[in-house]
């Protein structure tokens, strides 16, 4: 995960990653208090030593194959464990899990939450109600609840240009919101197709980690779909990179990548006099 | 619904503000609450805000602070369960607030520190010396 990471930052193109839905006791450890409590399983650390060349200015094209060299380099580091492979989309790439440890901790091929197919009705909402029904859909195929972790989504998304309040959903009535709102469904299809659709209308390029949370209870396993916008290094007006106090990089995220022109805000009704 | 006051705390008088725009700048933007191995992604506000359009009586937008109830839930459990070895987080940034100068640039007129604050038991939202707090 934290290779798409660092090459969503280096190349800003989305790099999304997808944990399976974790079975297999050895792959995580006790970190809490109870092993049978709900999260109290914490995945075990895994280490990866990149390849050379990850740069733009070594390698200037962030393609399927480049990622390819990094998971080639991760499974021969990794040897047994869960082994990935690189797609490429409209989006950008998608690391997936190809084979996973089932409970008995056979290594066999895997799928993660987005593999499910769904159906998502047709219906005007704002973004983050269309990804809350699409998270809804995936939990009801699954069996296994999918938590949209979607923070700010509307904000990012800013359907039509426009961006709403914050907390629109609490602070807004449906009349006031409509402006924000807009169709879109899925017809039968894999949830990661109706994930892409949906985030074609986008105005920010936004990349997804779905991370899943070990538990040994299968009751209490759950995913969280972070849908969230490109972080890369902040530039100061000096050309160079801005430094945090701790004199590492400091990250931005890149919004609006999308709109032809900046983001609109609508003026509230005023309150009644 | 946040409206704009006049040096002092005054409310402006009708229309004095209608029609120019307020924006809010993030910065400073803190995930004291994620870790390694955390299900959600670090949290990240857009930044600046599109501008807001202030209406006749000083109003500009709903300006709420807070986190999503679904990312609460996630690390109150963390912190329930021993998951994190902490028994309280926050998520903070500096936010700076300009309004348009009739045509100049925007000037800043104020910038305020905003926090939330986790605990296995409770929550809490600050924006300077204000807060509110629940469970």
């Amino acid at each position: 995960m934290d290779a798409a990471l660092l090459l969503e930052a280096r190349y800003a193109k989305p790099v999304t990653y997808e944990d399976p839905v974790w079975l297999w006791r050895g792959d995580s450890y006790l970190a809490g208090y109870d092993e049978n409590l709900p999260m109290a399983l914490a995945l075990k650390g895994r280490s990866l030593t990149l390849p050379k060349g990850l740069t733009p200015a070594e390698t200037p094209t962030l393609n399927a194959a480049l990622v390819g060299r990094v998971l080639d380099a991760y499974h021969s580091q990794n040897a047994t464990d869960t082994r990935f492979k690189v797609t490429e989309s409209r989006l950008g790439l998608h690391i997936t899990p190809t084979q996973f440890h089932d409970a008995q901790g056979q290594l066999v091929p895997a799928s993660t939450l987005l593999d499910v197919e769904i159906r998502v009705p047709e219906a005007r909402r704002m973004a983050s109600g269309h990804l809350q029904a699409l998270c809804d859909a995936v939990t009801t195929s699954a069996g296994t609840s999918l938590i949209n972790g979607g923070l700010w989504f509307d904000e990012f998304y800013a359907a039509g240009g426009l961006v709403p309040p914050r907390f629109a959903t609490k602070v807004l009535t449906e009349k006031e919101r409509e402006p924000y709102t807009f169709v879109w469904g899925a017809t039968t299809m894999i949830a990661r197709d109706a994930l892409l659709s949906l985030l074609d209308s986008s105005g920010t390029t936004l990349s997804w980690r779905l991370l899943c949370q070990p538990s040994a209870k299968p009751q209490d396993r759950f995913c969280v779909l972070n849908v969230v916008p490109i972080r890369v290094p902040a530039i100061g007006a000096d050309g160079k990179p801005l430094l945090d106090a701790a004199g590492k990089p400091q990250m931005q995220s890149v919004s609006y990548d999308r709109l032809p022109e900046p983001p609109k805000s609508l003026p509230l009704p005023a309150p009644d006099q | 619904m946040a409206t704009l006051q006049n040096a002092g705390g005054a409310a402006p008088p009708n229309n004095q503000y209608n029609g120019r725009t307020v924006t809010e700048a993030i910065a400073d933007e803190t995930d004291g609450c994620w870790f390694s191995g955390s299900a959600f992604a670090p949290a990240s506000l857009p930044t600046p805000s599109p501008p807001w359009p202030v209406g006749p009586t000083s109003e500009y937008g709903a300006d709420l602070i807070g986190m999503p109830v679904a990312w609460v839930r996630y690390y109150q459990g963390a912190m329930s369960s021993g998951l994190v070895k902490y028994s309280g987080c926050s998520e903070s940034d500096t936010q700076t607030m300009s309004i348009d100068t009739c045509g100049g640039p925007p000037t800043q007129y104020n910038s305020h520190f905003d926090a939330v604050s986790v605990t296995a038991t409770s929550v809490s939202a600050t924006r300077d010396t204000a807060s509110v707090s629940g469970d």
